[in-house]
């Protein structure tokens, strides 16, 4: 599974366990965003402000806060993602309220669908330790995919 | 108390029929636009450059006004419940699920009249994160051409010339050439000019209007009257004679209430007693937006101040457009919208507000699906309670989702705020021995 | 005497204050809310006045000395038997309803029969409900009887061969009607009766049977004019009272909560379903305050169910708290969720009351939070509301106060679920005596 969800900073544990409890191997995330947001390293030479505003500007990762200027760039990242680390699927898990992660969601989901590639999605609260509904959901979700390309 | 004919049983006066005519055409416009071989345009009220859409004769669409018609006529539940099994949040703003759950529909608009798809997207990034999603959405599933203009939060508190200069190269590079290329319509820059001196006309009349509630009593409600008043000039109207009119019109009946030391007129009929006056943050609710009113109605309370009635342009602190600096003006504009301020920057209008227009109490609406005003107004209300020493209240709805408005919590609550504010004045005049 | 009596209708309980002119409290009544709002706050009023005769009975008993040294012995039980009185006349009343009430076509002869059988069994039962020392899990008919009811139908519909369910069916179709009566007509027969079976029950007390008989019977005499009367709390819309009369709950427990301690300046008010943090100045009128009452997480109704999940009584989950040798961490006390989350933890192997003192933390949590909002926590800091009666929340919210607030005087008060009463009664007072209003004629 690639795990997806604007997440800022790491997730709870919990959380992070409960997926992996449920059958699922997270092959890649964007936990951590500001982390990973520049995607190579800054150029240590010229004007040190212009080039770190270039990398942000052009080098910088594809993530629900940013403003896609193209339509069809929308979720490549995402299905880079998918692709390149043979991911069977996506699971959106936003934080309750995060308007970002929360309103991409449904424009990667259109292209996943397009793409063919299963995806499930839920919602967690940051301070909540009730992980059983979540568990069953991503446990559901790997178990169709097993059954379902088994066919 | 009716002061149209007995037969109406809402109250309502000459402006307001003046603008639901003005409204009514749009919707009519944009409904024969493709037939007349017009472009039908779509952008935000924060931001909204009406003035420079004019010039590409556009059919000009406002789905946040859309979103708020369908709330007031009761057609928001069942679209929000629509995009909502379309995939899209409970979290989010319930102005972009009413829109994409009427889209959803079919091209039909809140009057029942056809609402086409937008020809072009002006996506005006002006402070607020969810729009810029919001026209995303449109343009993935729609298909539409989209032009963003990426206005620079205030986030120091004030406008450099750099941001202002971003701005306008944005405008001449990417916005202009967009609009023309869909419109097929060259840009003509005295014609903006002159759109913008009609603005100007409209933007001092209507500061005008909103002042006169610093009269004691005032003769107009500054939240749920204000968002009546604001309507043209936030919308497809700013720079069109009509509106000017509208706001002349406005000033005068405004002005008559004023020397004849008249209250607003509310549906319910005219305020006797001014007994409250509030300063409002946040914006309304649009599906009980009547029974709201009457409850602030039937305490005597008028609301002289709101800062959501500056969501579309700041006008009382002295901006207006400048047809010498069409281009500039426009970028100011978009850069003092109320979306577009820092917190300081608020506290500061609302403060200011408290004491030019002798507010007795802030109240602050916090809508449910809206992090763009939500966020950080438990901050302002402490604040604001800091500096003016005047109570603060807080009350909790949403904007055009039913489910999220309860009537009798928010009666309530309002109801303890106005005797808490009761008490307080007849505490000064007594002296309890206990 | 004049009386100035405040009325708090609460979503669980209805609440009622009476004051008199010096602003002493003369008496309390407390009642369970019902479906009809008007009948429990004239039931909690007259609870509330009742318990004033009863405070105006041992001040005049105490003053001619008949009872000297067996005082409180004789009003104790003077009470109970008052209240036996009571509970038999709607015990008689429920009999004549349910007995209307049998509509089960053939079986209907059966279960009538069956059900003389059954009153005449709680009858004879009830003496023993309101005998010195009776532990009841509460004090409101419809509790009292029901419990009775159920555990005694049981055996007799087996004894008579008919289906208990029907019987149980007849009870609650009845049980509305007759909690909704006003028996306020009763009242002085049943103090009277009530006294003849003290005088039994005590014998040694009939030496003074008219020293007894004559200041009760001064008391029972004298008027308690209800001068003014002042309604506060859910519902409080629907009283039979104009909006002169009515005053907000977040006021009323401003006002309340400063007249039972002056200093507070924080006030804690934790419900049925909603919670309440407000902010009161030096003469106890409310400077800001906030409410969480979008959400019923954390208050009483929680532990309600929480108690129902145990099968305990709600006055048992904090001394079971007490208990507690380890903190589990419960996160959330959605109400929807209390049911789940409980057999979850008990599935993990916590132990009951190591999980009960993580829900009660989990609520002083959410308290925090609001008072947080509303703009911390000043000195004194005053905790009311039926979950103010409950050690584990207390010992949950001192600790939490002094980590985040440092020293700070909590006032607790055992009556404090008055606290909104004795603000709205407080109101009815200044009401006349400062501000010199007169109380309307009701229709």
């Amino acid at each position: 599974m690639v795990l997806t969800g604007s997440f800022c900073e790491q997730p709870p544990l919990g959380l992070i366990k409960s997926i992996e409890m449920a059958g699922c191997y997270v092959v890649d995330d964007d936990f951590q965003l500001c982390q990973s947001w520049l995607l190579d390293d800054v150029p240590a030479g010229g004007n040190p402000l212009e080039e770190l505003s270039k990398a942000f500007l052009h080098r910088s990762a594809q993530t629900a806060s940013k403003y896609d200027d193209r339509k069809e760039d929308k979720g490549r990242h995402l299905l880079h993602q998918v692709k390149t680390r043979g991911a069977e699927g996506v699971i959106f898990a936003a934080a309750s309220f995060c308007d970002p992660a929360l309103l991409e969601r449904p424009m990667l989901q259109e292209i996943l669908a397009r793409h063919k590639i299963p995806y499930t999605a839920f919602k967690f609260a940051e301070n909540t330790g009730q992980m059983a509904p979540i568990r069953e959901q991503a446990g559901t979700f790997a178990d169709s995919i097993k059954l379902w390309s088994a066919a | 108390m009716s002061t149209v004919t007995a037969k109406k049983q809402v109250v309502k006066e000459d402006a307001m029929l003046l603008q639901k005519e003005l409204i009514n055409r749009n919707y009519h416009e944009v409904a024969t636009a493709h037939n007349e071989g017009r472009k039908i345009s779509a952008t935000f009220v924060p931001g909204n450059l009406n003035e420079l859409l004019m010039c590409f004769d556009f059919a000009r669409r406002l789905p946040e006004t859309d979103a708020l018609q369908n709330g007031m006529r009761k057609k928001s539940g069942k679209m929000i419940m629509d995009a909502e099994r379309d995939g899209h949040s409970e979290d989010v703003c319930t102005y972009v699920k009413t829109d994409l759950g009427m889209m959803l529909q079919g091209e039909v608009g809140p009057t029942g009249e056809p609402m086409p798809h937008p020809d072009i997207l002006l996506l005006s990034y002006t402070g607020c994160f969810t729009f810029m999603k919001w026209f995303e959405l449109v343009r993935q599933k729609y298909d539409c051409p989209t032009v963003m203009l990426h206005v620079p939060y205030q986030g120091d508190g004030r406008i450099n010339p750099a941001m202002r200069r971003y701005v306008v190269d944005q405008l001449k590079q990417k916005v202009i050439p967009a609009l023309e290329s869909v419109s097929g319509v060259k840009f003509d820059i005295d014609r903006l000019r002159e759109y913008m001196k009609e603005s100007v006309k409209a933007e001092e009349d209507l500061v005008a209007v909103l002042q006169t509630a610093k009269q004691r009593p005032s003769p107009i409600d500054g939240y749920f009257g204000a968002v009546y008043y604001i309507g043209p000039i936030f919308t497809a109207f700013r720079g069109v004679p009509e509106a000017t009119r509208y706001y002349q019109v406005l000033k005068e009946e405004v002005f008559e209430r004023m020397r004849s030391g008249k209250g607003p007129v509310t549906p319910e009929g005219e305020l006797a007693e001014e007994k409250y006056r509030l300063v409002v943050e946040g914006p309304p609710n649009w599906t009980s937006f009547r029974d709201f009113w009457k409850m602030f109605y039937d305490e005597g309370a008028v609301v002289v101040a709101s800062t959501y009635s500056k969501v579309g342009g700041v006008y009382d602190f002295g901006f207006r457009h400048d047809p010498e600096h069409p281009l500039e003006s426009l970028a100011d504009y978009c850069l003092g919208c109320y979306t577009n301020l820092n917190f300081p920057q608020r506290i500061d209008m609302i403060c200011r507000y408290m004491d030019e227009y002798q507010a007795d109490g802030l109240l602050i609406n916090s809508i449910k699906s809206c992090n763009s005003f939500s966020a950080g107004q438990l901050l302002i209300l402490r604040e604001v309670e800091k500096r003016t020493g005047k109570p603060a209240a807080f009350i909790e709805s949403d904007l055009v989702d039913p489910r999220y408005f309860s009537g009798a919590n928010i009666k309530n609550r309002l109801e303890s705020y106005f005797q808490m504010i009761k008490q307080k004045r007849s505490s000064s005049e007594n002296v309890h021995r206990h | 005497m004049r009386t100035f009596i405040g009325i708090d209708l609460g979503s669980t309980t209805t609440k009622a204050v009476v004051v008199d002119e010096a602003r002493n409290v003369l008496g309390r009544g407390i009642t369970n809310s019902r479906s009809n709002y008007d009948t429990a706050a004239t039931v909690a009023k007259q609870e509330a006045l009742l318990a004033a005769r009863f405070f105006l009975f041992k001040k005049e008993l105490a003053r001619n000395g008949a009872l000297d040294g067996g005082l409180e012995g004789f009003i104790g039980q003077l009470e109970r038997d008052f209240r036996l009185e009571q509970y038999l006349e709607q015990l008689a009343d429920l009999s004549q309803v349910c007995a209307r009430n049998v509509k089960f076509g053939e079986a209907s002869g059966a279960v009538t029969a069956a059900l003389q059988v059954l009153f005449e069994a709680l009858h004879k039962e009830a003496a023993a409900l309101f005998a010195p020392g009776a532990k009841r899990k509460s004090d409101f008919f419809r509790d009292i009887a029901g419990a009775q009811y159920l555990s005694i139908g049981e055996r007799v519909a087996k004894d008579a061969g008919v289906r208990y369910d029907m019987l149980l069916n007849v009870f609650d179709r009845s049980i509305i009607e007759v909690e909704n009566r006003v028996y306020d007509a009763s009242i002085k027969p049943h103090l009277l009766a009530a006294l003849d079976r003290t005088f039994l029950a005590l014998p040694d007390t009939k030496k003074h049977v008219v020293k007894i008989r004559e200041p009760i019977q001064a008391v029972l005499d004298t008027e308690l004019e209800e001068t003014y009367v002042v309604g506060t709390g859910y519902g409080r819309a629907r009283l039979p009272f104009s909006k002169e009369h009515i005053r907000s709950e977040i006021l009323c427990h401003g006002l309340g909560a400063h007249v039972m301690y002056p200093n507070t300046a924080t006030v804690l008010d934790i419900g049925g379903q909603d919670t309440k943090a407000i902010q009161v100045d030096k003469q106890g009128i409310v400077e800001s305050f906030q409410m969480n009452d979008r959400c019923a997480a954390g208050c009483g109704r929680y532990l309600g169910y929480i108690a129902d999940e145990m099968n305990m009584g709600l006055h048992e989950l904090g001394p079971l708290a007490m208990k507690a040798t380890k903190t589990v961490r419960i996160n959330s006390t959605c109400t929807v969720f209390a049911g789940a989350e409980l057999r979850d933890r008990l599935a993990l192997g916590e132990k009951r009351e190591d999980i009960m003192a993580g829900l009660h933390r989990a609520i002083i949590l959410r308290a925090m939070s609001i008072l947080a909002r509303s703009g911390g926590i000043r000195n004194e800091f005053t905790f009311t509301g039926g979950v103010a009666k409950n050690e584990a929340a207390v010992k949950s919210l001192t600790g939490l106060v002094k980590e985040n607030y440092g020293e700070m005087t909590l006032n607790i008060n055992p009556d404090s679920i008055y606290t909104g009463a004795l603000g709205a009664a407080t109101f009815a007072w200044r009401a006349v005596t400062e501000e010199g209003k007169t109380a309307e004629a009701r229709a």
